[in-house]
């Protein structure tokens, strides 16, 4: 039980009390940002990294990960209070949490998703406390072909899975992959696209990208149609449930929890589509499915259980493989390699202390979220109420001042600024935003890791099929690339057979 | 037809042809092995490839109308321009005038362009955010924002 010992000295670590006030501050605030409709956890996550400097790499990604899973859960007060979801994950909890706020119990609501989203929260931690270290111990025999593979598989899953349509996805990535060439090449030192301007041969910088296209493009289309919105009133007293809400929650939380983690572990399968899948399966096996929407427990406690339970879940191929699955965790990827700390298995035996320090503070994370996020909801609320032409101008200059005060470079506020127009337009027309944003993250890694496979197999690209587990996903990539053709024979099939 | 996603698709194809263009500066292979522009043309053909098949894509009348986009009206493009020019001036004018000025007409002229009309929300809240950035970032993270005209302030 070695991972006992590890988690001891975690704890040690994120019991600290300047690391137990960042994970509070981090829990807060990713609630703040949760409850503002338009700023997700990935636009949160970017406009926040700068504030990260200075810190140590442990506390800088306490916060961080405490605003990741803080967004969780403030998605859900602006959902409940005003039928309108602070972020994608939120989207389901809508339905029936705004139904029941009509019913006079908003309060029931928001506790059983504050109860929900700390069983399911706690229950993936403990899960990625036990899977991990094996997981990470695995793929120390994993070579350049593996992680190729690996970062192939992020990226095309996280492209044809996201939006509605696969060839925006790919157009995005491809994108994101071009933009991540800028700079002096990691192997031979040949400058590539640089103009000969002397900032860009450190490369784009992926910091003035991810928040121009998360945090300012959201603030953009934040100000192009001000909303005035009504916030149900809600007070301390509200919020107390019955036996029977939380009899009616528990297996709901239960298989949210589980599916959500499942899904968060999957790369280009993030919360969002664990909250539908979760709603989906809760209806499906109710005895009155037709009552969804109209108010029922389970159908705010089962997608909220997802909703946390897939942060954990998505911690997994970041912290093992350095592989993020999504967007936010391609950004607190980006935090990282800012930090020169290199996720993946050899995380565990260079920084252990790092990496069980960060997984103990998830602990203690959930812990806060629930006692905050039970008694403070007025408090967030009244944070809803501060104007958007305000708000937007307030987030604005915090972009601004955020990415100036990491290279103190005006080259880096016109490349946000540029990306926050491309953002503000990719909303618009729908082309996704993540696989960009991962493609940028991880277009380095990919590129050394293909030309050193090259190089040790004398350019003989069979070796990503000669090895067991590179085959394995490579043929896992190819199957998702082709799915769109794949699907389109199988009814042919069926028909012809109906025929004869 | 729809003509922003055509317009959308000619921007990919054209920038993998710039791409592909550009990469013929750097080898394509080394010794045998891929060199520094051996992704870049596989990405810019990848990129050409895409694009041309969302304007193909884009020019079918069935994906016309499933694909079009809810743009703004004239005052909704009035708002972003606001954003987006108000940003471009303040970071022609950052270093001149220094951070605190800069941020603080910032917030003043976009609040005040995009509605807000309370003489008590237009003094106080430029100024009070901007001191309130200003302690986080240069005094607590030692950040060296410009102080421009206020330099004299020491």
């Amino acid at each position: 039980m070695d991972f006992v010992t590890n988690l001891g000295m975690g704890f040690t670590i994120a019991l600290s009390p300047i690391n137990l006030l960042f994970v509070t501050v981090g829990v807060i605030v990713g609630t703040l940002i949760g409850a503002l409709p338009g700023i997700g956890p990935v636009s949160g996550l970017s406009i926040l990294i700068p504030l990260a400097f200075g810190m140590n790499p442990i506390s800088a990604m306490i916060l961080m990960c405490g605003i990741y899973y803080g967004c969780m859960y403030g998605g859900t007060i602006t959902s409940v209070l005003m039928n309108v979801p602070g972020e994608s994950a939120s989207i389901m909890t809508c339905l029936d949490g705004h139904a029941m706020a009509r019913q006079g119990r908003a309060g029931p609501a928001l506790t059983i998703a504050a109860i929900a989203s700390f069983i399911a929260g706690t229950f993936s931690v403990v899960m990625l406390t036990v899977l991990a270290p094996p997981i990470a111990e695995a793929a120390l025999s994993f070579g350049p072909p593996e992680y190729l593979a690996l970062t192939l598989l992020g990226l095309s899953a996280i492209s044809g899975l996201t939006g509605k349509s696969r060839a925006k996805g790919y157009a995005m990535a491809l994108l994101g992959l071009g933009l991540a060439m800028v700079g002096i090449d990691p192997i031979d030192g040949a400058q590539r696209f640089t103009f000969g301007n002397l900032e860009l041969m450190d490369g784009l910088g992926f910091l003035p990208v991810a928040v121009g296209m998360f945090g300012l493009g959201a603030v953009l289309a934040m100000v192009e149609q001000p909303v005035e919105l009504e916030i149900m009133k809600t007070s301390l007293r509200e919020m107390l449930i019955t036996k029977q809400d939380l009899k009616d929650s528990a297996m709901p939380i239960a298989r949210g929890s589980i599916i959500g983690f499942l899904i968060g572990v999957l790369p280009g399968a993030g919360a969002t589509i664990a909250t539908f899948l979760a709603y989906a399966a809760e209806k499906r096996i109710s005895k009155t499915p037709e009552l969804f929407g109209t108010g029922m427990i389970a159908g705010v406690a089962s997608p909220e259980a997802a909703n946390n339970s897939s942060t954990g879940g998505a911690m997994i191929p970041l912290l093992t493989l350095g592989i993020p699955g999504s967007g936010t965790t391609a950004v607190l990827l980006g935090m990282l390699t800012l930090f020169s700390l290199q996720p993946g298995p050899l995380l565990f035996t260079k920084n252990p202390d790092f990496v069980w320090g960060l997984i103990a503070s998830m602990y203690i994370g959930n812990v806060m979220l629930l006692v905050l996020n039970i008694a403070f909801v007025p408090a967030f609320v009244a944070v809803l109420r501060v104007p958007y032409k305000v708000l937007a101008a307030l987030i604005a200059v915090f972009c601004l001042v955020g990415v100036y005060s990491v290279n103190y470079s005006v080259q880096d506020l016109w490349i946000m600024l540029a990306f926050g127009a491309i953002g503000y337009i990719t909303l618009k027309m729908d082309y996704p935003q993540a696989p960009l944003l991962l493609a940028l993250v991880l277009g380095g890694f990919m590129e050394v890791s293909m030309r050193q496979s090259l190089k040790m197999s004398h350019a003989d690209i069979s070796i990503f099929f000669t090895r067991p587990i590179a085959a394995v996903i490579m043929i896992s990539v190819i199957v998702i690339l082709l799915w769109p053709l794949l699907s389109r024979l199988r009814p042919r099939s069926s028909a012809k057979e109906v025929k004869t | 037809m729809n003509k922003a996603e055509t317009v959308a698709g000619l921007v990919f194809t054209a920038l993998g042809v710039f791409m592909f263009v550009e990469s013929w500066k750097t080898p394509y292979l080394l010794e045998g092995v891929p060199g520094p522009s051996f992704l870049p043309r596989w990405i810019a053909a990848g990129l050409v490839a895409t694009g041309l098949f969302l304007t193909l894509r884009a020019a079918l009348p069935r994906f016309a109308l499933q694909d079009a986009t809810d743009w703004p009206n004239r005052r909704g493009w009035a708002r972003v321009g606001l954003m987006l020019g108000a940003m471009a001036v303040a970071f022609l004018v950052l270093t001149k005038l220094g951070f605190l000025v800069t941020m603080t007409l910032f917030i003043a002229i976009v609040i005040y362009g995009l509605g807000v009309r309370s003489w008590v929300t237009l003094a106080t809240v430029p100024l009070g955010t901007g001191i309130a950035l200003y302690m986080v970032f240069a005094v607590w993270l030692r950040v060296p924002l410009p102080k421009g005209i206020l330099e004299f302030l020491g």
